[in-house]
């Protein structure tokens, strides 16, 4: 990214570390074999928002258990350790980031559509055989270059929005055009910055681009169905509500058909609304 | 449009027949009426006396009649091709979202 606009960026990513230092050390303990589960909760409950959060979530129809998790023991115990780490992941960002930013895109919708590409992820990975809690990190962090825009560039970002409109493009082409960068090279950025798997961030440089060739992880096909299929459902009024290209090769390198994805569209659309509504009331 | 579909209203001036879009907790955090359910004036007054002054309403979406569906699709897909995966896209969701009128 070799713009001027970039070291504005590198300088607000140095300071905007999205992890407490309670979270980090939480993070790296759930990485070791074998994982010291009572240290792990230890650090997480000193973090009460992010623990209500995870226990709103875990308590949800969409994890369907039958009895209520009322601590994090619980929820790791239930979960499994790999999910509580996903989770975890995904609530600091998205606590860091639930400021409104100062005009422009509208945080909550930028949350409600990232949620519910989360959620369509999950719900699709099932499907296709892929990793579920990783689809739901990477759906999190599918636009988590706009929440950073939105929050670092919003002066710069407002003739984005005027060049959008006057040229009924996508705001990816308007990103280009004027400030010579796009949402998904800066999201791609942060989550290298923050230290994340490659993984999220080849989803985030990807994932808003039709993949006539197959991508190098086959994450990005399955979250770009999802953003596909949430422009669709009409759960959220994001500033790019235009429908992106579906390429027919992305659902056969998912193995998924059309009838599949009619029959899981109303659990996508109903645990998307009943997700939002837990984690964003 | 948007999945949150609520808005505060003051509990003095809820409509009989309201849908809490939130859980009302006790003092100690227990709940009383959960989301989802009506409000009726019962309820409304229990509020009231409880010391709520404003509530989260769910707010009823009316449908879309099959045209206002169609020419909301025509205008998400305004700008794609008209290929056989877009136009199996389209339709998809065209008979998603008839469907999912017919039952509210």
């Amino acid at each position: 990214m070799n713009n001027p606009l970039v070291a504005k960026l590198n300088h607000y990513l140095d300071s905007a570390a999205p992890f407490s230092s309670s979270v980090q050390a939480a993070m790296a303990e759930m990485s070791k074999q074998p994982v010291d589960l009572p240290a792990v909760c230890a650090l997480l409950e000193t973090d009460p928002v992010l623990i209500a959060a995870i226990l709103r979530l875990a308590n949800s129809p969409f994890y369907g258990f039958v009895r209520e998790i009322n601590t994090v023991s619980d929820a790791a115990m239930l979960l499994g350790v790999h999910s509580l780490k996903q989770l975890v992941i995904s609530f600091s960002l998205m606590k860091r980031f639930s400021q409104a930013g100062k005009e422009g895109l509208g945080r909550q919708a930028l949350w409600e559509n990232s949620i519910a590409v989360a959620v369509a992820s999950k719900i699709l990975a099932r499907e296709a055989g892929l990793d579920a809690d990783v689809a739901f990190v990477a759906g999190v962090l599918s636009d988590i270059g706009l929440v950073v825009m939105d929050q670092c560039l919003a002066e710069e970002y407002q003739p984005v929005l005027a060049y959008r409109d006057r040229h009924s493009c996508s705001l990816v082409v308007a990103e280009q055009a004027v400030l010579k960068l796009d949402h998904g090279r800066v999201g791609a950025a942060a989550i290298n910055q923050w230290g994340l798997p490659a993984i999220y961030s080849e989803v985030a440089l990807c994932c808003d681009h039709s993949q006539e060739q197959p991508p190098k992880v086959p994450m990005v096909d399955l979250v770009h169905l999802a953003i596909v299929l949430i422009k669709g459902l009409w759960i959220t009024t994001v500033p790019d509500s235009a429908m992106i290209t579906l390429a027919p090769q992305t659902l056969t390198r998912l193995k998924l058909n059309w009838d599949q994805l009619e029959e899981l569209l109303p659990e996508i659309d109903l645990s998307s609304r009943e997700i939002i509504g837990r984690l964003l009331p | 449009m948007s999945a949150v579909e609520y808005r505060t209203v003051l509990l003095v001036e809820v409509d009989e027949g309201a849908v809490l879009a939130q859980d009302v907790l006790n003092e100690d955090g227990q709940i009383l009426l959960c989301r989802g359910a009506l409000l009726t004036p019962k309820l409304q007054q229990m509020l009231i006396q409880r010391g709520h002054t404003a509530i989260d309403i769910l707010e009823q979406q009316p449908n879309l009649t099959e045209e206002q569906l169609r020419e909301q699709l025509d205008a998400m897909f305004e700008s794609q091709p008209s290929t056989p995966c877009m136009l199996e896209l389209r339709g998809l969701f065209e008979r998603f979202h008839a469907r999912k009128a017919s039952n509210e």
